[in-house]
C-alpha cells in the first residue's frame, strides 16, 4: 500500500502529470499505468517504478526497454551506428529482449542499415534469418544460419540462395562457406547425383568425383551405361593420382568383359559376381579359363587353393581333388581338404588327407570325421592332456568305454610327468 | 516465413508440460504392452517404468514429458485415428508409450509409412509420425493421394520427431499436399530414456553423417537434447570434451542458453559435469568384441530398445509342462523377445559382469532362490506362513528371471565356445596388444578366403590398422584387393568410406602405442571374476573413452594429460557455465561435491554412438570406492562394432 502511494506521488509530479487516486490505480492496474508512462516517453520513471514494485523483468524493465528502443529507432536525426550502439549499451544482453522486433521496427521506418546492425545483437538465429531474408540480405542470413548450428536454417538459406542467385554467383557464395557447401552436397547426394558430380568437378576433387561415378555405375542397370561410368571413374582416378582405385576400376571393367563372354558361352549368370565367385563357378565346371583369370588378376596362391579345394569337393570331383593335393605342397595345409570332403559328405575321402595334416590338428580332424578312438590315440601319442580333454568332451553318453580309456590315458600321462 | 519462429517455442511448451503446476492431464499407467513388445516379465509390467526413476537423476521425467507431448499431439487430431509410423521410430517409441495408451486416444490402427498399404474403412484421421527425412515426404504424399483416389474423406496430420524442418515443409508444398494436412507440427522428442542411467537419441547414422558427409544436423539435435536435460535437471556448470563434434556441441549449447529466457533454467543443478566424447577420438573401442554379459548379448543377438530376440525353444518354462503340440511347433524356429533393463533385479546385477563371472553369480542366486523356497518347511505358525506367502510372488519372479538368464547364458556359451569365435577373439587380443600388426595376418587372410561375413573381416582389419597406427602401403593394398575380389567391386565405396572415417589409413605416425602406454589401454592380468580395472569389459582392453572419464574424476582432472590429448583428433573443451546467482549459493550449501554422501554426477555424452561395454566400464568406475562419481550416459545410438560398421557399408543412407 505504502509503495503504491509513493508511486502515485511520483506520477502526479508536475512534469509527469498523471494525478490519479489509489482507487483509480487499483482499477486500471499498474500495467496500464506503466503503458501510459511509456506512451508519454517517461521510460526512465517507468523502469524505476517497475523495479520499485518488483515487477518481473519480462513484464517490466525488458518490455519498457524494448519500447524505448523502438521509439529511438524512429528518431531520424541520429546516425545508424550511434543509435545501434546506444541501444545495445542500454539493453545489453538483458534476457527476454527481442532485438529482431526492434530491427523490424527499424525496417518499417526505412532504416535498413540500422536494422542490420541491430540484428547482430539478436542471439536467436531463427529470428535473425527471416528478417534478413526480408531485407534481401541473403548472404548475411546464410552466415547467421551457419553460426547458429541449426542445419535446417542453413538448408533453407541454401535453397533460397539457389533460387534467387545466378548459378555462378550461387556457387561462388557457398564455396566460401564450408558448412553450407557440405550441406548442399549432402542434399545433392540424396537428390541429384549429377549435380554432386558437377560440384566435385568445380572443387577439383577428382577422387570424390570418381567415387560418384562408381556409385552411378553401381546403380546403373544398362550394361553399357555401367561401363561408361566405370571408364569415367577410371580416368578421374588416374588423373587424380588415386592409383590403387584406378587399377581396381580397370580390373572391374575387364572382369565385366570376361563375365559377359562367359555368360554367352556357359549360359549361366556371371555378370556382377565378384571375382572369387566367378572363379568358383568356373572351378565347379572345371573350366580352364580359371587359370587365365587367376594370372590376370593376380589372385594369391592361398585364396586360390582355398577356393579350388572347396569347389572340387562340392563338385564331388574326388579324383581331381587328389591330383590337386599332390600337385605341389599345399600353402594352406591339408586341414581344409579334410573339412571340405567331410562337409560334402565323403568321410572316406576326408580320411585320406588326415595323414598329411600337422600332428596337432590331426586330433581335431579325427574327431570331425567321427574316429574318436583314433583321435584319442593320436592325442596320447602327442602327450597332450588338453587334446585328450577335447576328445573326451566330444564323447557322448554312449561312449563310456572310450571315456574311461581316455581317463586312464590321462592318468598315464600324469604319471609320466612325474 | 512465420514457421521459422518455432525453434524455441518447443522448449517453452516442454517446460509447461513438466512444470509441477502445469496443465496436468490424466493418463493411464502402463497396463499392457503391445503384442510385439510383450515382455517376458509378464505380470511385472506395472513395474516396467519404475527403474527409470530409481537412480540419482530421475530419468522418468523425460518419459513423462514425452508421453504428455504425444497425447497433446493426438488430442489435436479429431476422430478415430490411424497412426502411420516411420519405421525407424516404432522401436524407440516402445520406450515411451504402449499400445493401450494410444488405444485410449482413439487410435485403432497402426501402419508403417515405408511399407504398409493404406487402411480401408472406419478411420477418420491418419496421423503420420516421422523423422524429418525427405524421402518420407514422398511416401506420405503417395499414401494421401491413394487415399483420395479411393474417395475416402479423411483428415491427415503430420508430426515430425524431433522437429519439423523447413526442408520437409517445402517438399510437402512442392508435392501439393500441404493444403490437405490438418496439422503439420513437431513432436519434440529429443531423447529417449533407455534405462535409469542411459539415454539415447536413436540416431544411428550420426557418425556417418558427421564424418563422411559433413552434415552435423545430429549434433544440433544433441545440443537440443542437452538443453532439454538442462531444463529438467538444471544448468550443468562444467563442460569438458574432446573432438570436433564435442567443440561444436559445446558452442551450440552455450549459444542456445543465451537464446533461452532465463526462467526456463531456474532448476538447481543436478549434474555437475557434462563430458562430451566424440566417437572420432576412439575408433578402436567399438570394434573390439564386448565381453560383458549385456555386450555379448548385443554382439550375438542384437539388442533393440532394450529388447532382444532369442530362439524360443531354448527357453524352458518352469511353470509349464511341455505339451505335445509344442514339439510339433519346434520345426519352425520361433523367437522369444526378452526385455533387458534394470527393472529386473538379476539382470541389473548381471549386465556389467564379464562373461566368466556370470556363471558363478547365477549359481549363487540359484542357491538363494532355492533356500528362500525351502523356508516354507520352516513356516510353522500361521504368521510365518502368511509372511512366506507375501514373499512368494517375489521368489517366483526371481526364479523366472533366473531361468531366463540361465537359458541366455547357455546360448551365449554355445557361441563363445565355437572355435571360429575363439580364434577371432584371440586374433583381436593379439592385435590390440600390438603383436604382429605390421604384416598381413594369416587368420584374416583365411577368413577372407572362406568368405566370412564382410563386417567381421572389416572389424579385424580395422582393429589391426588402428593398432598399427595405419598400414604399410603394401599390406593395405593387399587387404583391399582381397576384399574387392572376394566381396565384389561395389565395396570400393565401403573402403573409401572407412578410409574417410579414419578407420583405414596408411601408416603415418605412431600414435597407438604411446596412447596404449600412457592411458594403460591394455592390461595384461585381468581378474574377470573380481575386476580391479575397467579393462575387464574386453578381457584386457580398456575403452579409451571410459579411461578419459576416469582421468577426469581425479582432482587434477585432465591436467597432465595434455600430451595424450594432443594425440587424439580435435580440440579439447573445458568450459564453465555461469549459474544464476541464487543457485550458486544453494549449490555450495549442498556440501562438498564428490564426497562419499554426495558423489559428483557426470553426464557422459557419446557423440556418434557408444557400446554396452563402455557403459559397463563407466558403471564399474562409479562403484569404485575412490571414484565418488556417478555417471549418466547419453549417446546418439547404442552400437556395437558390427552395427556401427554396417552404417558405413550400406551405400544408401
Amino acid at each position: 500500500m505504502c509503495r503504491k502511494l509513493r508511486v502515485l506521488n511520483a506520477v502526479s509530479y508536475f512534469q509527469i502529470g498523471i494525478p490519479i487516486t489509489l482507487t483509480q490505480l487499483e482499477k486500471m492496474s499498474l500495467r496500464v499505468l506503466i503503458d501510459r508512462l511509456v506512451l508519454r516517453r517517461h521510460f526512465c520513471l517507468a523502469i524505476r517504478i517497475c523495479e520499485y514494485m518488483q515487477v518481473p523483468d519480462t513484464e517490466g524493465a525488458s518490455r519498457i526497454l524494448a519500447h524505448w528502443a523502438c521509439y529511438k529507432v524512429q528518431q531520424s536525426n541520429v546516425s545508424d551506428q550511434q543509435l545501434a550502439d546506444q541501444i545495445a549499451q542500454k539493453l545489453g544482453d538483458t534476457r527476454g529482449i527481442s532485438y529482431s522486433e526492434i530491427a523490424s521496427r527499424a525496417i518499417d521506418s526505412g532504416r535498413r542499415e540500422l536494422a542490420i546492425r541491430l540484428l547482430d545483437y539478436e542471439p536467436r538465429a531463427a529470428e535473425q534469418v527471416p528478417l534478413l531474408i526480408q531485407m534481401n540480405e541473403l548472404t548475411r542470413a546464410l552466415e547467421k544460419a551457419i553460426s547458429s548450428g541449426d542445419t535446417d536454417l542453413v538448408y533453407t538459406m541454401v535453397m533460397q540462395l539457389k533460387d534467387s542467385l545466378t548459378r555462378e554467383k550461387f556457387l561462388m557464395t557457398i564455396q566460401q562457406l564450408p558448412v553450407a557447401l557440405s550441406l548442399y552436397m549432402q542434399l545433392c547426394r540424396l537428390e541429384d547425383k549429377t549435380e554432386l558430380k558437377d560440384m566435385y568437378e568445380m572443387l577439383d576433387r577428382k577422387g570424390d568425383k570418381a567415387s560418384v561415378c562408381v556409385e552411378m555405375a553401381l546403380d546403373a542397370t544398362a550394361p553399357q551405361k555401367r561401363l561408361d561410368w566405370l571408364e569415367e571413374a577410371k580416368m578421374l582416378y588416374t588423373t587424380g593420382r588415386h592409383l590403387f582405385e584406378a587399377k581396381v576400376t580397370d580390373d572391374q571393367i575387364k572382369l565385366l568383359g570376361h563375365q559377359k563372354m562367359l555368360e554367352g558361352k556357359l549360359s549361366s549368370k556371371f555378370v556382377g559376381l565378384p571375382l572369387s565367385d566367378t572363379m568358383y563357378q568356373l572351378m565347379l565346371r572345371n573350366s580352364p579359363f580359371v587359370e587365365k583369370l587367376r594370372s590376370e588378376f593376380k589372385v594369391p596362391d592361398k585364396r586360390y587353393w582355398w577356393m579350388k579345394v572347396k569347389a572340387l569337393a562340392e563338385a564331388h570331383n574326388w579324383l581331381e581333388l587328389e591330383r590337386f593335393a599332390k600337385s605341389k605342397k599345399s600353402p594352406i595345409g591339408y586341414e581344409p581338404f579334410v573339412n571340405a570332403c567331410h562337409d560334402n559328405g565323403s568321410r572316406s575321402e576326408a580320411v585320406k588327407y588326415i595323414a598329411r595334416v600337422t600332428p596337432e590338428s590331426q586330433v581335431k580332424c579325427y574327431v570331425q570325421v567321427g574316429s574318436l578312438e583314433v583321435a584319442a590315440d593320436r592325442a596320447f601319442q602327442l602327450r597332450s592332456e588338453e587334446l585328450l580333454e577335447y576328445v573326451q568332451s566330444r564323447c557322448g553318453a554312449s561312449r563310456r568305454s572310450l571315456v574311461e580309456k581316455i581317463n586312464s590315458m590321462k592318468a598315464q600321462l600324469a604319471q609320466m610327468r612325474r | 516465413m512465420s514457421s521459422i519462429f518455432v525453434t524455441f517455442r518447443s522448449f517453452r511448451r516442454l517446460y509447461s508440460a513438466i512444470k509441477p503446476n502445469g496443465p496436468v492431464k490424466p493418463w493411464s499407467h502402463a497396463r499392457a504392452l503391445t503384442p510385439s513388445h510383450r515382455s517376458i516379465n509378464g505380470g511385472r509390467t506395472l513395474m516396467a517404468v519404475q527403474h527409470l526413476s530409481s537412480g540419482r537423476i530421475n530419468i522418468g521425467l523425460i518419459r513423462e514429458a514425452a508421453r504428455r507431448e504425444l497425447l497433446d499431439c493426438l488430442d489435436r487430431c479429431d476422430g478415430v485415428k490411424a497412426l502411420a509410423w516411420d519405421q525407424g521410430l516404432t522401436g524407440p517409441f516402445g520406450l515411451i508409450a504402449e499400445y493401450s495408451l494410444l488405444k485410449e486416444r482413439n487410435v485403432t490402427k497402426m501402419l508403417l509409412i515405408q511399407s504398409d498399404p493404406v487402411p480401408a474403412g472406419e478411420v477418420q484421421h491418419i496421423v503420420f509420425l516421422c523423422r524429418p527425412h525427405l524421402h518420407l515426404m514422398d511416401r506420405i504424399a503417395d499414401i494421401i493421394r491413394m487415399e483420395e483416389r479411393l474417395g475416402g474423406r479423411k483428415e491427415y496430420s503430420v508430426f515430425f520427431v524431433p522437429r519439423k524442418t523447413l526442408l520437409c515443409e517445402r517438399r510437402l508444398q512442392d508435392l501439393g499436399i500441404m493444403g490437405t494436412l490438418t496439422n503439420v507440427d513437431d513432436y519434440c522428442l529429443d531423447i529417449f530414456p533407455v534405462d535409469g542411467d542411459v539415454l539415447s537419441l536413436e540416431h544411428p547414422l550420426a557418425f556417418r553423417e558427421c564424418y563422411l558427409e559433413g552434415d552435423f544436423t545430429s549434433m544440433f539435435y544433441v545440443a537440443r537434447a542437452i538443453m532439454l536435460l538442462q531444463t529438467l535437471y538444471g544448468i550443468i556448470p562444467q563442460i569438458y570434451g574432446k573432438g570436433i563434434c564435442a567443440r561444436h556441441v559445446a558452442d551450440m549449447v552455450q549459444r542456445m542458453r543465451r537464446e533461452t529466457p532465463a526462467s526456463l533454467t531456474s532448476q538447481p543443478p543436478q549434474f555437475d559435469t557434462l563430458l562430451l566424447l566424440d566417437r572420432n577420438i576412439d575408433l578402436l573401442s567399438p570394434l573390439i568384441t564386448q565381453l560383458t554379459y549385456e555386450g555379448l548379448i548385443d554382439e550375438f543377438f542384437g539388442i533393440q530398445n532394450t529388447n532382444s530376440k532369442f530362439p524360443a525353444d531354448k527357453f524352458a518354462d518352469p511353470n509349464e509342462q511341455k505339451g505335445s503340440e509344442q514339439g510339433a511347433m519346434a520345426s519352425t524356429p520361433t523367437l522369444k523377445t526378452v526385455s533387458l533393463n534394470s527393472a529386473e533385479e538379476l539382470f541389473a546385477e548381471l549386465r556389467d559382469l564379464n562373461y566368466h563371472a556370470v556363471g558363478p553369480l547365477l549359481n549363487r542366486r540359484a542357491r538363494h532362490v532355492k533356500e528362500a523356497f525351502e523356508e516354507r518347511h520352516d513356516a510353522k505358525t500361521v504368521g510365518q506362513i502368511k509372511q512366506f506367502v507375501t514373499r512368494l510372488p517375489h521368489i517366483q519372479a526371481s526364479r523366472q528371471s533366473l531361468s531366463t538368464h540361465t537359458s541366455i547364458t547357455a546360448l551365449l556359451k554355445q557361441r563363445i565356445e565355437d572355435s571360429v569365435f575363439i580364434k577371432s577373439l584371440h586374433t583381436e587380443q593379439e592385435l590390440f596388444q600390438g603383436i604382429e600388426t605390421d604384416r598381413i595376418h594369416p587368420y584374416i587372410e583365411q577368413l577372407i578366403a572362406e568368405q566370412a561375413p564382410l563386417v567381421k573381416v572389416l572389424r579385424l582389419i580395422c582393429i589391426q590398422c588402428i593398432a598399427n597406427s595405419g598400414f604399410k602401403q603394401k599390406v593395405y593394398d593387399f587387404y583391399r584387393r582381397e576384399i574387392l575380389q572376394t566381396y565384389g567391386f561395389e565395396h570400393l565405396r565401403t573402403l573409401e568410406r572407412l578410409e574417410q572415417a579414419g578407420l583405414l589409413k596408411v601408416y603415418a605416425t605412431k600414435t597407438y602405442s604411446s596412447l596404449r602406454k600412457t592411458l594403460r589401454l591394455t592390461v595384461d592380468e585381468v581378474n574377470e571374476q573380481n575386476p580391479s580395472d575397467i579393462a575387464y569389459v574386453h578381457s584386457g582392453y580398456a575403452p579409451l573413452t571410459a579411461r578419459l572419464a576416469q582421468c577426469l574424476s581425479r582432482p587434477e582432472k585432465w591436467r597432465g594429460l595434455e600430451e595424450v590429448l594432443k594425440l587424439l583428433p580435435g580440440p579439447v573443451v573445458d568450459e564453465t557455465q555461469p549459474l544464476p546467482s541464487g543457485l550458486e549459493i544453494r549449490r555450495q550449501s549442498r556440501g562438498a561435491v564428490g564426497s562419499y554422501d554426495n558423489p559428483r554426477i557426470v553426464l557422459v555424452f557419446f557423440l556418434g554412438g557408444c557400446t554396452y561395454a563402455e557403459i559397463s566400464a563407466l558403471r564399474f568406475l562409479a562403484q569404485q570406492e575412490e571414484g565418488q562419481t556417478d555417471y549418466v550416459i547419453a549417446t546418439t545410438k547404442l552400437i556395437n562394432g558390427s552395427s556401427w560398421l554396417q552404417t558405413m557399408i550400406d551405400s544408401a543412407t
